[in-house]
């Protein structure tokens, strides 16, 4: 297992492997995120409260969690690239941010169209909606401060500092909700063993998350690469691999 | 269910297909940002490698 971690962290390998999986992630989150539509607009009943509109959840909550989920992949790849100096683990932080966030951008939008004719409201400060921007925000600092170096090295360790310390947000937007009054409905998914939601309910919305998870790592395979290639300068390897992509 | 009542979604129709419209054009963009960017880079290092080549020349 570790020999295996070790020979991912050279960017020739890590390149190759990006290759293949790719489109194996591309086309199986696609099958699943069409089957999950399929299964939140047409087979789940209506909600008894929220009637019709409750169908936004099966991608507002998938879009909100992925925004979260993102950002702790990107901490965490960070925080490895900080301490043992891994190269690859900086790219792939750096690979991350832009797609938590666009996830962080459909959780927002979708959010507030789901307000207006939930609370009669398209905005609201409240701690979940506010907490969530400051996510969006978070992931774009990162960018930009990354943007603002032209040294790579330089860029990766002062963006892993504010990709480490920004993640207090993350249990911030997601207790939000049970820390403070919130507009915002309590979780419905995240309680285990009690789930308050029905199968037919659930199992399209566990589908989405499941597709949306495939989808990132597939934009993440695109995206490292571009980060392996953009910082391998010299390698003999680099010759051979653009010969056949 | 006919086509026009799921279209209508009850009277929530216009809120439920902004919804999924912009979570695909997000998905759409993002993974055609990816892309291109992998070929923005693919093309650099091509560039990267000829101007080596006409070095050693």
């Amino acid at each position: 297992m570790w020999l295996w971690f070790h020979k991912l962290s050279s960017p020739p390998y890590a390149y190759r492997v990006a290759t293949l999986l790719r489109p194996w992630f591309f086309w199986v989150a696609m099958a699943l995120m069409l089957f999950a539509a399929y299964g939140g607009l047409v087979l789940a009943p209506p909600d008894y409260q929220q009637k019709d509109a409750f169908r936004i959840i099966y991608v507002h909550a998938p879009a909100a969690i992925m925004s979260l989920q993102v950002y702790v992949v990107m901490a965490i790849s960070a925080a490895i690239g900080i301490i043992w100096r891994i190269k690859l683990a900086h790219a792939v932080a750096a690979a991350c941010a832009p797609v938590g966030a666009a996830f962080t951008v459909v959780a927002l939008a979708t959010g507030s169209i789901y307000g207006k004719p939930m609370w009669g409201t398209w905005w609201e400060w409240d701690p979940r909606i506010t907490s969530e921007l400051i996510q969006l925000f978070l992931y774009l600092g990162y960018m930009a401060l990354r943007a603002s170096f032209d040294d790579t090295q330089r860029a990766d360790r002062a963006s892993a500092i504010l990709a480490i310390v920004g993640v207090v947000n993350v249990p911030i937007v997601k207790y939000s909700v049970v820390w403070w009054n919130s507009l915002h409905q309590a979780p419905t998914i995240s309680k285990l063993g009690k789930p308050a939601i029905a199968l037919s309910m659930a199992w399209p919305l566990y589908t989405m998350l499941l597709g949306f998870m495939l989808y990132f790592a597939a934009v993440l395979c695109d995206r490292v690469r571009s980060e392996i290639l953009r910082r391998e300068r010299n390698a003999a390897w680099l010759l051979e691999t653009v010969k056949t992509s | 269910m006919s086509l026009r009542e799921f279209i209508a979604m009850g009277t929530y129709g216009p809120y439920i297909w902004a919804c999924y419209g912009v979570t695909i054009a997000m998905l759409i963009f993002s993974a055609w940002s990816g892309r291109r960017s992998l070929r923005e880079q693919i093309g650099a290092a091509r560039r990267r490698v000829e101007m080596q080549k006409e070095e050693r020349t």
